[in-house]
Order: structure tokens, then C-alpha cells, then sequence
């Protein structure tokens, strides 16, 4: 199965690089991964757009997939995601501050002022909810803390759209629509190495994440210390989440939908193996979504095709798991 | 039926009929018309004079959704009988705009003081305007783009000047009394042709003698650069993307016919359509290969160089544009490109000339080399 | 095994109860009080989940408090009452999950581990469930499971919160008999909390009673009835 899926990723990610408004032969496309050059200066650059567009969508993609298979078991809630703790909407927040705030001038994506107040807005969030976590032990309230977080800070979002100006607006409003674009050199190695250093570790979820499917009171029978392993899950989902949110707008449904595939999908319950898969799919998902984005010429915003694909998925898995699942 | 509704419903009538919505027309007062106006290059409105009425009817221009808007002015005493609700008598003293380039026209005309409710005040950048519109305590009658009912209401407008966009938006003024007048001088599809709405603005204010006056001068200077203009046998492509996507304006709109004006050719060939193409990035920066010119307007902070735009996108150094240095930028913080602009078409042509060095002796206003 | 020295529990600012001394070695101990008593508490307590207490409890002649969470895993396990997973585990899925505490940081099963899920299975007699969906068995099958989870466990001590709670009457029959068997056939302690008196004397090594504020300790099967309706006066 994994071996499968890594196969969905390589053949997602090649057809990525070759599909495109720009049609660039095969041959040239080799030529210019192996360093050579061809006859149009610009397609070296579209070819590296296209490769790191994809590698964004790939460590996107985990990411998100990730957050949401450790909220769900977390929260023993099928329906949680990276958005649920309000974390993407803490990002967005801090975005948003910067984007619409009156900075005077229109920021750029790339900007670091924008990735510095996304990651400032997740890490509020996470540290309020951390305040939070200290007097509240149930799962649950916290998730409803979270979802409430959540509203807060997109009417809060709503409010300071008055005092934007257009360009402001249309700016955030696509950022808003997610995507995997556009992200220079430097910025990916940052994202991807904080997502990599993000997977890594989560390892040390495995056995808490094993023991948790019988609810907390079992987990800590079998050995957990559950005050680490939720320090563990916020730490590990809120960076992973917000640095996703901040280079890719708030994208959403991977984060929900993979888990329950990869529960439907693989047999073994060890998240030893869960974990794995769900980095795959999900990247197989997110490379998937993107390239339906490129057939459509960019017309499709990535968030819609993330809901199509999502959230039939949802639907199936809920159905099909609705038995089965606690 | 619930009983009970009905004396309420009753009551609420009542309350109803005691609100007057509108003042009934006056059918003694005439329009005051200085000047006859023709209309030679505009599309989207018309002027026509009957015998008691001039009647000036905008719509929509080509394959646009349609729409259609008539206002009447009484040019000599009717009989109340003939005053439909198109008619409006008398000179109008308190006008409302829902776009700031009416402003740019009325202030052209000095008729600023007319002005009492305008949404977006903030996009003016015109210091002048905005003392004076600061002076005259003009309303913003817009909150975050949405017109507010009791703001306008307040002001108490002759005629509100409104976009086009939707139809029940004007059911909905006219159901608050408050009388509108479709503007779409922006669907025109040549600098002359925006710039000759000044003409209907001249018919709403009295003014339509000076506004013949301007509209002329202009007309003949914008003329005279194109006479003057060489062929220089250059393709350019416009402004910049917002991630993947890249709005580019139409073959057809009126700044790219401006600019073709200048002796440019357009990278692309029209499609028939009249609103902006979204074209994917990476199609873009292939075609930039090839485009001579890159002709800009955007929001930029000031002082902004070709350095900066080329640290925004490595491959922007790769544009034949760049490596010819012929980037010409517009920035439409600092310049008030989209307000005065407007009415200003053979300065923003001749800034183009000078940028592509067709002429010289010229301080650019809105467009320049990026350097 | 498990010894209790001057204990003094209580829940906020309500004292629950008082224990002098208290040795356990083995067999099934039932673990009876009204409702608000203290069971639960108690066997929080056991696990070092509860730190309102006075006195100490010493496993293995070490204090509760001074074993590693790791450790005393692989000394207590326990049997709530209400059964749950959340996912499709198959019952082997299930208890597996048992062997946790024994597993490396990547929770790699052993063959020992699945050697001890199949014992398991054999003593309680599901051997022909390890391909089952968890969630489609009855509450009586599910609760066999998790019992079967603490046993792969295991552990030489069983902490049972009313592991009947949500059984029928047959399945509360064949509970009991069952943690009989197990007790006598492991040689594990095993405390459990009931309401369910009727087999109680059949199958109970002990009974500790909580009444009065005052937890007692009784080992004489025969008497047990008689002393807890003495204790509540409803005799």
C-alpha cells in the first residue's frame, strides 16, 4: 500500500512538472533538470516554479494530513482538523493584520513581514490555548475553545476588511483562496524543513497516539503522560498548521478527509503505519488537487477543488466508518 | 389569516403614508442648458433634444449585460401632466457619487461644491479635491464598499450617480425616494470616449458649455500626439499577477487601446471579450520573453525602483521588457491615475510617448521608466 | 504485592474515607460502597492518579508515587466501564494494544506480543474473534475484550471501575465467574468495583467495604453479605 502510494506521488509529481498553460517538451524539461539550457530563458524558471509548486503542495499536503489524523485522535473526534483548534485562524489573523492593517501599502506574498505575523498569530493561539489547557482537561471544551477561537478571529478578520483598501482586499481574499504557488527558493526550505522537523518528531506520538484511541483514561493506564502528549499535539499541529496556512492560505478538507481514508484504506492500527500514510495520501492528495488546479488553467481556486475532492470523501468515509467508529 | 395582523398592518400603512418620500416635481422650474452637446465618441450614453425635454439615456455598450437608464431635463414649461419619473426639474444642487472618478469630472467642471455623498472618499488622492471635499463636510456615504441607505438618505441627494451593476440596487434607491443615474463612463473603450461623458456631467451641472470647452482642447491635443506618434513596431503586455493568476486587461479596454495609440502593439490580440483575461502566470512570463514593453499600474510604495519589482520575481530579469529597460510603471498610490486621471487621457498619452521616446520637454504625471 | 498504610482519601475539600493497613496479595477482591463512596477515587489512587491522599501505597514494596508512568504500566492495568475506540480496530487490533507499555518508542509488536494476545485469547475462549470489527460486538463481547486488553497487559494487579456497569444479567453472570477463573488460573490480583452482591461470596476472595467513612477489609466469602447489609443496615 505504501509502496503504492509512493508511486501516486512520484506520477503526480512528474505529470505536475509537464502539464501547464506553457507546454515545454519532455526533452527540454530534462534538459533543464539536469542544469543545461534551452532556447526560452523563461522556462527554467517555469520548470523551477513547477518543482517547487509541487514540493509545496507534497510537504503541504503531509503536513496538513498529519495535523489532522493527531487532532482526530487527540480529540477522538473524526470531524477535527488543523482548523478546528483555530490555529489556521490564528495565521490567518496575523496574515490578515498585515495584509489589510493599514500598512499603507500593499504587502507581498513572500514579504517576511507576512510569514512573521502568521507564525505570531498561530503561536498566540497555541499559547492561549495552552493557558487554556491548564484549567481545562476535558478534550472536548478545548476543541469547542478552539472552534470559538476560530469565529473570533475571522469576525475579527471581517472587521478589519472595513478599514482595507481594494487591493488590500483582493489581495487576502486570494491568499484566502489557498495555494501552492508562488513560494521563492528560500521560503520553501524554510517550510519544508520546519514541516520535516515536524514529522521527525512525531514519532514520539506514535505510542501515545496508540494508546489514545481507548480514551485518556486507558492511555494513562498504558503508560502516557498526558500532559506531554498534549503539549506534543498542540506544539506539533499548531507549527505545522500555521506554517502551511502562512506560504499556502487556509486550505482546507485534507486536513479532515485523509485520516479517515488512510482508517478506511490500511489495516494496521499502529500508527507507526498510520502515520506514514497519511503523509503519503496527503501529498498524493495535495499534488492531485494542484494539478486539477493547473488542467483548469488556474481558474479553480485550490480550496474548491480541495472541498470536491474532500469532501465527497468525508461523506463516503463517515458513512462507511459511521459502524465502525466510536 | 391571523386576525390580529391586520390592524397592525393597517397601522403600519398609516406610519408609511405619513413618510414623504419625495418632493413633488415642481413643473415650473426649467433646466438651465448653456451649450448643445453632441456626442461623438461615446458609447454608453446618448443626448437627445425633443421639445421640451432634453433626454439623456445611458446604457450598456455592446455585448455588456444590459441595462438602460434615462434622466430628462425640461428645457421650457410643461404641463404637469407630461412630468414622468425621469424628469427632473430645476438645477441640480446636491449630487452623491458612488465612484470617484464622478468626482474627477465634476471637479473638472468646478462643480465640486455639488458633491455632498461619495463613496470611497479615501481613493482620491488629489490633495485638492479632498480639502475641498474636507471643506464642504461631503459624506462618506460607503462602508466597507456597501452603500449606506441612512447616510445617503440623510444627505438628502437631488440625484445619486450609481454604477450599473445591479438593477435592484436602483429599485432599492427608488423605493427610499432617492433618484439615481446609471454612470458607466468605465465600459467606454477609448480614452476619448471616457473622457467625453464630461459632456453628460456638463448636462447634469449647467455647465455643458465648459464642458464642450475642455472636452475639445483635450480632444485636440490627445489628437495631435497621435499624429505625431511613430509606429515603434513594439509589443507590450500589462501590469503583474496576483500569485497564478494574471489579469490582464482586454484588447478592447480603453487603456490598452490608450496605449496602442502611442504606436504600441498589444501582445494580445483581442478575443472579443471586454472584461479583464485571467491568464496563468507561467504563460505570462513565457510571452514576457518576448514583450518590448511591460506597462504597470499598481499600488507600490514611493520611490519604488526596478530593483525592487525585480526582487519580487527572479525571472523578472529574464523579460525582454527588463533587459531593454523599458518598464513603465504607473503607481497608483502615489499618482492619481485612476480619479484624475480619467480626465487627463492626452497627459497620460504623452507620458507614454516620452517613456517610449517619442517626444520629449514633458513631466511625466501617472506614467514613467522605471528605473 | 499491594500495601496500604494509613490512608486518608478525599475528593476537594469531602474526606471519602479511612484505611489502616492493607495487604493484598491475590484472587478477586470486591470492592463495594455507595454510590459516591469513593471506589473510583480509590482506584485512582492505586494508580497514582489521584493526589489528595494521605498515607501511602507501596506496589512491590516501592511507593506509588516514585514509579515511572512506564513502569507501573507494566504493573496495573485497568477495566473502566464503558468500553470505546475510536477507529476500526479489529479485536487483535484491540488487544494488542495491551502490550504497549512493553513496546519500543515505534510500538513495533513482538512475536512474545502476539504469542501473549493469542494466550489471551485462548483463556477466555475468543480465539475465533481476532479478525472481528470491534465496534459490531455486543457491550457484553466488547467489555471481554478489554478485559482480554488488560490481561495482555500483562500485569500482576487488575484495577476493575464497575466492569459491569453496562452488562446484562448473563453477562454480569459470566463475568464473574470469569475473573474467578482468571484469578485462580493467573495468580493475579484483581479489584473490582460492583454494585452486582449476588456472586459474591461464590466468587470473591475479598471484599473491601467502604461505609461509614471507614474502608475495611474482609476475607471471609461466607460472611460477606452479612456484613455489607450490617454495614448499610438494610437487614
Amino acid at each position: 500500500m505504501l509502496a503504492l502510494g509512493l508511486s501516486a506521488i512520484a506520477l503526480l509529481f512528474a505529470l505536475n512538472l509537464l502539464l501547464g498553460d506553457v507546454s515545454i517538451p519532455v526533452s527540454d524539461i530534462f534538459t533543464l533538470l539536469s542544469g543545461g539550457e534551452v532556447e526560452n530563458n523563461s522556462w527554467s524558471y517555469i520548470i523551477e516554479s513547477r518543482l517547487n509548486r509541487s514540493i509545496v503542495a507534497i510537504f503541504s499536503g503531509a503536513a496538513l494530513a498529519l495535523s489532522g489524523i493527531i487532532l482526530q485522535v487527540y480529540f477522538r473526534n473524526p470531524l477535527a482538523g488543523p482548523g478546528v483548534l483555530g490555529i489556521t485562524s490564528g495565521a490567518s489573523l496575523g496574515v490578515a493584520f498585515i495584509m489589510l492593517g493599514g500598512v499603507g501599502v500593499v504587502s507581498f506574498f513572500g514579504q517576511i513581514g507576512v510569514i512573521v505575523a502568521g507564525i505570531l498569530g498561530a503561536v498566540s493561539v497555541l499559547f492561549l490555548l495552552l493557558l487554556v489547557s491548564k484549567f481545562i482537561h476535558n478534550a472536548v471544551t478545548l476543541l469547542v475553545i478552539g472552534l470559538m477561537f476560530g469565529y473570533f478571529t475571522s469576525a475579527v478578520i471581517d472587521v478589519l476588511f472595513l478599514w482595507a483598501d481594494l487591493d488590500e482586499t483582493r489581495a487576502f481574499v486570494i491568499w484566502g483562496m489557498g495555494s501552492f504557488e508562488g513560494l521563492q527558493t528560500a521560503d520553501l526550505l524554510l517550510m519544508c524543513g520546519i514541516i520535516l522537523l515536524a514529522i521527525v518528531s512525531s514519532a514520539f506520538l506514535i505510542k501515545p497516539m496508540n494508546a489514545l484511541v481507548l480514551g485518556s483514561e486507558y492511555a494513562s493506564s498504558l503508560g502516557i503522560n498526558l500532559k506531554v502528549t498534549k503539549y506534543l499535539v498542540i506544539l506539533h499541529t499548531g507549527v505545522m498548521a500555521a506554517i502551511v496556512t502562512v506560504y499556502c492560505g487556509p486550505i482546507s478538507f485534507i486536513g479532515v478527509a485523509v485520516p479517515q481514508l488512510v482508517r478506511l484504506i490500511w489495516s494496521s492500527k499502529n500508527h507507526f503505519i498510520q502515520i506514514p500514510a497519511t503523509l503519503i495520501l496527503g501529498a498524493a492528495l495535495a499534488l492531485l488537487a494542484d494539478l486539477i488546479v493547473r488542467v483548469s488553467g488556474n481558474t479553480l481556486p485550490l480550496n474548491t477543488v480541495t472541498a470536491l475532492i474532500g469532501a465527497p470523501i468525508i461523506i463516503y468515509t463517515i458513512i462507511k466508518l459511521n459502524k465502525k467508529i466510536a | 389569516m391571523d386576525l390580529k395582523i391586520i390592524p397592525l398592518t393597517i397601522s403600519v400603512f398609516i406610519l408609511h403614508a405619513c413618510v414623504q418620500h419625495q418632493s413633488p416635481l415642481e413643473s415650473n422650474q426649467v433646466h438651465e442648458i448653456s451649450d448643445t452637446i453632441k456626442v461623438e465618441y461615446a458609447e454608453g450614453f446618448e443626448v437627445n433634444y425633443t421639445g421640451n425635454f432634453i433626454q439623456i439615456i445611458s446604457h450598456s455598450i455592446a455585448n455588456n449585460s444590459a441595462f438602460a437608464d434615462t434622466l430628462e431635463f425640461p428645457t421650457a414649461k410643461v404641463v404637469p401632466d407630461l412630468v414622468g419619473e425621469n424628469v427632473l426639474a430645476g438645477q441640480i444642487e446636491n449630487i452623491a457619487c458612488q465612484s470617484s472618478t464622478h468626482v474627477a469630472f465634476l471637479s473638472t467642471l468646478k462643480s465640486i461644491d455639488l458633491v455632498a455623498g461619495l463613496c470611497g472618499m479615501e481613493y482620491v488622492q488629489n490633495s485638492e479635491i479632498n480639502t475641498t471635499l474636507a471643506e464642504n463636510n461631503v459624506a462618506e456615504i460607503c462602508a466597507a464598499e456597501q452603500v449606506d441607505m441612512e447616510v445617503l438618505q440623510k444627505i438628502n441627494t437631488d440625484l445619486f450617480l450609481i454604477y450599473p451593476f445591479e438593477t435592484e440596487g436602483k429599485a432599492k434607491y427608488d423605493a427610499a425616494g432617492i433618484r439615481t443615474f446609471f454612470i458607466a463612463e468605465y465600459l467606454e473603450q477609448t480614452a476619448l470616449a471616457r473622457l467625453e461623458w464630461i459632456k453628460l456631467f456638463g448636462l447634469i451641472t449647467g455647465k455643458s458649455k465648459e464642458a464642450n470647452v475642455y472636452f475639445e482642447k483635450a480632444e485636440s491635443e490627445y489628437l495631435s500626439l497621435i499624429r505625431a506618434t511613430k509606429q515603434v513596431d513594439s509589443k507590450f503586455i500589462l501590469n503583474l499577477p496576483y500569485k497564478e493568476s494574471w489579469f490582464m486587461p482586454s484588447a478592447n479596454s480603453m487603456i490598452v487601446n490608450l496605449i496602442e495609440d502611442a504606436g504600441l502593439t498589444y501582445y494580445y490580440p483581442s478575443s472579443g471579450i471586454t472584461e479583464n483575461e485571467t491568464r496563468s502566470t507561467e504563460a505570462v512570463w513565457n510571452d514576457a520573453m518576448y514583450a518590448d514593453y511591460w506597462i504597470i499600474m499598481a499600488s507600490r510604495p514611493v520611490d519604488f525602483s526596478l530593483a525592487d519589482l525585480l526582487t519580487e520575481e527572479p525571472v523578472y530579469k529574464e523579460f525582454l521588457s527588463v533587459k531593454k529597460n523599458q518598464v513603465i510603471f504607473c503607481n497608483t498610490a502615489t499618482s492619481d491615475y485612476f480619479v484624475q486621471g480619467v480626465v487627463e487621457p492626452q497627459i497620460i498619452l504623452k507620458d507614454i510617448l516620452l517613456a517610449t521616446g517619442q517626444v520629449s520637454n514633458h513631466q511625466p504625471k501617472y506614467f514613467s521608466l522605471l528605473k | 504485592m499491594l500495601e496500604l498504610i494509613d490512608i486518608s482519601i478525599s475528593a476537594g475539600s469531602k474526606k471519602l474515607f479511612d484505611l489502616e493497613k492493607l495487604q493484598l496479595q491475590k484472587g478477586v477482591i470486591a470492592l463495594v460502597g455507595r454510590n459516591g463512596s469513593g471506589k473510583s477515587t480509590f482506584i485512582r489512587t492505586l494508580l497514582g492518579e489521584h493526589a489528595a491522599y494521605k498515607g501511602a501505597v507501596n506496589l512491590n514494596g516501592k511507593n506509588i508515587d516514585e514509579i515511572t508512568a512506564g513502569e507501573k504500566a507494566k504493573l496495573i492495568s485497568v477495566v473502566y466501564s464503558r468500553p470505546q475506540i475510536f477507529g476500526n480496530h479489529r479485536v487483535d487490533d484491540v488487544l494488542l494494544l495491551g502490550r504497549l507499555p512493553h513496546q519500543n518508542l515505534f510500538s513495533k509488536a513482538s512475536d512474545e506480543d502476539f504469542e501473549k494476545v493469542n494466550q489471551i485469547k485462548a483463556l477466555l475462549k475468543i480465539d475465533s474473534w481476532s479478525e472481528k470489527s470491534f465496534q459490531i460486538l455486543s457491550d457484553g463481547e466488547k467489555q471481554l475484550v478489554m478485559i482480554g486488553r488488560a490481561l495482555v497487559q500483562d500485569t500482576p494487579v487488575i484495577l476493575m471501575d464497575e466492569p459491569a456497569a453496562f452488562l446484562d444479567i448473563v453477562n454480569r453472570y459470566e463475568l464473574s465467574v470469569l475473573l474467578k477463573r482468571i484469578a485462580d488460573q493467573t495468580g493475579k490480583l484483581i479489584i473490582c468495583s460492583t454494585h452486582q452482591l449476588d456472586r459474591i461470596e461464590s466468587d470473591c476472595d475479598g471484599l473491601l467495604l467502604i461505609a461509614h467513612q471507614k474502608m475495611n477489609y474482609y476475607n471471609q466469602p461466607t460472611e460477606f453479605l452479612k456484613t455489607i447489609n450490617t454495614a448499610f443496615g438494610i437487614l
